[in-house]
This record gives C-alpha cells, structure tokens and sequence, in this order.
C-alpha cells in the first residue's frame, strides 16, 4: 500500500509541476549583459528596502502612548488601525524586495557556467525562510497586531535564522570540495550572512 | 501525422531524438499489429520487448529536452544534467537489481513492476527539468513546451496506472485497457498541436560570465540577504 502511494504521489508530483510550468507567463529575458549592469540591478534592488528602523518608529510606543492619553476613542482607534496597516504594508514590502532580489539572482546565476550546486541549494534556503517570516510577520499583524505576535514572531524568526546558518555549515563541506580544484578564488567573508544571526 | 508535418516542415533535424521516438513508437505499434493478426501466440513477448524499446528510446525524449532547453544556461544545465546522470545510474541499478533478483524476468507482474520503476525514474528526472525550468525562468519554444507537456502526461499517468495494475492485479486490467490508449491519445494531439510548425527557442541575450563574476553576485546577493533579515530580525524582536 505505501509502495502503490508513493508512485501515485510522484505520478501527481510531476502533473503538479508541468501543470504550473503550463501556467506560468513566459519571463521577459533580462537585457543585464555585463557586470556592471548586474551590479547597477542590484543597487536599484538595495534602494526598494524599507530603512531598517521604519516598523519601530511606526509603531513607537511614545506615539501610542500620546494619542491614547490625549484623544477621544475614535482618533484611537483611526490611529491602531491605520498604524496596523502601514506596519502590514512594511513588511508586504519588504516581501516584495526579498521575491525581487531571488528573482534578480536566479535571472543572472543560471548564465554561469560554474553554478555552486550547495551555494544556490543555501541562498534558496535562505530566501525560503526570509519570505516565510514575512508572510508570517503579515498574517500575525493582520490577526492580532504586533504586539501579542511579536515573542511568536521573535522565537520562530531566530529559528528559523539559526536553521539558515547550521544549513550553511552542512553544504560548507561542498564548498571546500569544489574549492581544492585549481584556479579557485573564494570572495572575502560572508559577514552580512552571519552578522545577523 | 506528427511524423508527416515533421519531415514536411524540415523539423525533423531539429529534434532528432523526440522524432526517433515517435518512429519508434509507430514501428512497434505496427509490428505489434501484424503480430497480432498473423502470429499471435508471440504477441505477449514481443509486447513487452517493445514497450521496454520504447522507454529506453523515451529517455531520448527527456535528453532532447534536457539539450533543447537547458543548453544555452550552462549553470541551470549542469543542474540538469546530474539530475539526468543521477535518473540514468538509476535505471541501470533498478534494472540489474531486478535481472539479479528474478530470473523468470519476462513474468508479467516482475514486467509490470520493472515498467512502473523505470517509468517513475522517467518522471523524477522530467519532474526535475521542469523545475528547473520553473525556479530558473528559462523562457522554453512552443514546440519544446509541448513535447514536455505531452510526453510529461504521457509519464506521470504510465506510473499511475502501472502503479495501480500491481497493486490490484489484472482486475484492473479493463480500466488500464480503456485509460492507457485515451490518455496517450491526448499526449499525441499535444504533440500535434505544438509541434505543427517549427518555433525556435528563445535565445536569451547574455553570454556566458566568469566564474569570479558568479562568486561576486552570490557575494552581493548574501549581503543583501543579509540587510534584509537583519531588517525583519530588527522589526519582530521583542
């Protein structure tokens, strides 16, 4: 019985992904032909990003604190619900940056020639957790507001950051394989990568 | 028909592995036929010789994709091709095994097993250029979507109902008798409607980087990663 599932389950796999291949929109080739073209793409990517204090300072609690002290009950509740919007809308944004800087990469990594199977299997990792802690950040502002959310939100968002990280050191053995071979030059540091964990 | 239009419109140099198949394919159908008719106590035995052509030649079909598709984005075809190297090793393993393990090879249910085996590896390596195809962007021809479309239906549903013929026996023989050639039918007519007049593929606009200018964007793209989960770090600590 496990045997005759597991053939239906991988028949119905491949249907599930030709049926989504059938369904995509044909992406526009991307014209980026040099690297200072790339890196041009990528400097206009680094200014979709939200400033990093923003969801902070909208959600001050000096502000809060203010408005509650010193207005009717109706400019209260105009002031939660539009802070609870613009805080879902932070982090639609910056959703939307993480989606468009996988896109850029895929769009550039698949054109060399000495594709890092581990590197993209850890970037794609990455850009996984990322999207889904944003996704989580927007249901959990959008169900309760960032308050009760944010232990949750801390714990999964640190667990998820140390899976990336103890993900990284697994393919780092890949890594040193590939980089015995001649003429291999790694890039100084992966600082940003660990810094933040 | 297929073959018809493909010599017609010169396609056949084209894809000349895919159009093997379906020559194959014609053949054996014919063959089997005229056994059939004329000699039918060989039938069975030849039925499954020339199913067993058929799939290997079928493997041409997932190669030409493979070549068609992935060729001109080495990094997304080095993807492709351990992918299909690793779909191969399986084969040959699955295959040995299976010769080691029964020596009356030619039993139907060792038959229909051995099939429903080699048909899933056929779906996990197909399955694995798809998605290759679906994470990396790559903008695919009609005529090459419709041979992935077709021969992908073609698979996924042989792995199905072989699946279900071992699990349940020649009970589901009827259904199977019913399913196999409608199905097929429907993978032909997508071959026919995409194939009707040669598409070339999209030829993307980039040529091929160094190694270093790989190792600078994945530098800059963990970097930015980096600000950006520092970013959501930031917002959601409590």
């Amino acid at each position: 019985m496990i045997q005759l599932i597991l053939f239906l389950l991988i028949g119905a796999g491949l249907l599930l992904v030709l049926f989504a291949l059938s369904r995509r929109a044909v992406p526009a080739e991307r014209s980026a032909t040099t690297l200072l073209e790339a890196r041009q793409a990528l400097d206009a990517l680094q200014g979709m990003l939200p400033p990093s204090g923003a969801l902070g300072r909208f959600l001050a609690e000096g502000d809060l604190a203010y408005i509650t002290s010193c207005t009717p009950p109706n400019i209260q509740q105009l002031f939660m619900r539009e802070r609870r919007r613009l805080a879902i809308f932070w982090a639609g944004q910056v959703h939307h940056s993480v989606r468009a800087l996988r896109s850029f990469h895929l769009g550039q990594a698949r054109f060399y020639a000495k594709l890092s199977l581990a590197t993209e299997m850890e970037l794609a990792l990455s850009f996984t957790a990322l999207l889904l802690i944003c996704r989580a950040l927007q249901i959990a502002l959008y169900l309760g507001g960032l308050s009760p959310a944010r232990p949750m939100l801390g714990r999964t968002a640190r667990l998820v950051a140390k899976l990336c990280v103890v993900s990284a050191t697994s393919f780092a053995f890949l890594e040193s394989a590939r980089g015995r071979g001649p003429n291999r030059e790694r890039p100084e540091g992966n600082s940003a990568l660990t810094a933040t964990n | 028909m297929i073959l018809f239009r493909a010599f017609r419109c010169g396609v056949f140099g084209k894809y000349p592995l895919f159009y093997s198949y379906v020559l194959c394919v014609l053949s054996g159908d014919v063959l089997m036929y005229v056994l059939y008719r004329f000699n039918p106590s060989h039938y069975t035995a030849a039925y499954w010789i020339v199913q067993f052509a058929t799939l290997i030649v079928g493997h041409g079909v997932i190669l030409e994709i493979l070549r068609q598709t992935l060729a001109k984005f080495p990094g997304a075809n080095a993807f492709g091709t351990i992918v299909g190297l690793a779909a191969l090793g399986m084969v040959f393993c699955i295959a040995l095994v299976r010769a080691l393990a029964a020596p009356n090879s030619f039993a139907v249910t060792t038959t229909v097993e051995l099939e429903r085996d080699l048909r899933a590896v056929q779906a996990i390596f197909l399955a694995g250029i798809a998605a290759i195809i679906s994470y990396y962007r790559i903008a695919i021809g009609r005529n090459l979507k419709g041979m992935l479309l077709g021969y992908g239906l073609f698979i996924a549903t042989s792995v199905m109902y072989l699946a279900m013929r071992s699990y349940q026996g020649s009970s589901f023989h009827a259904f199977l008798s019913v399913a196999q050639p409608s199905l097929y039918l429907v993978s032909l007519v997508i071959w026919t409607v995409a194939l009707w007049s040669f598409y070339p593929n999209p030829s993307p606009r980039v040529d091929v980087q160094l190694e270093t200018d790989y190792e600078k964007l994945v530098l800059r793209t963990r970097e930015m990663l980096g600000t950006m989960r520092a970013i959501v770090l930031k917002a959601v600590r409590p």
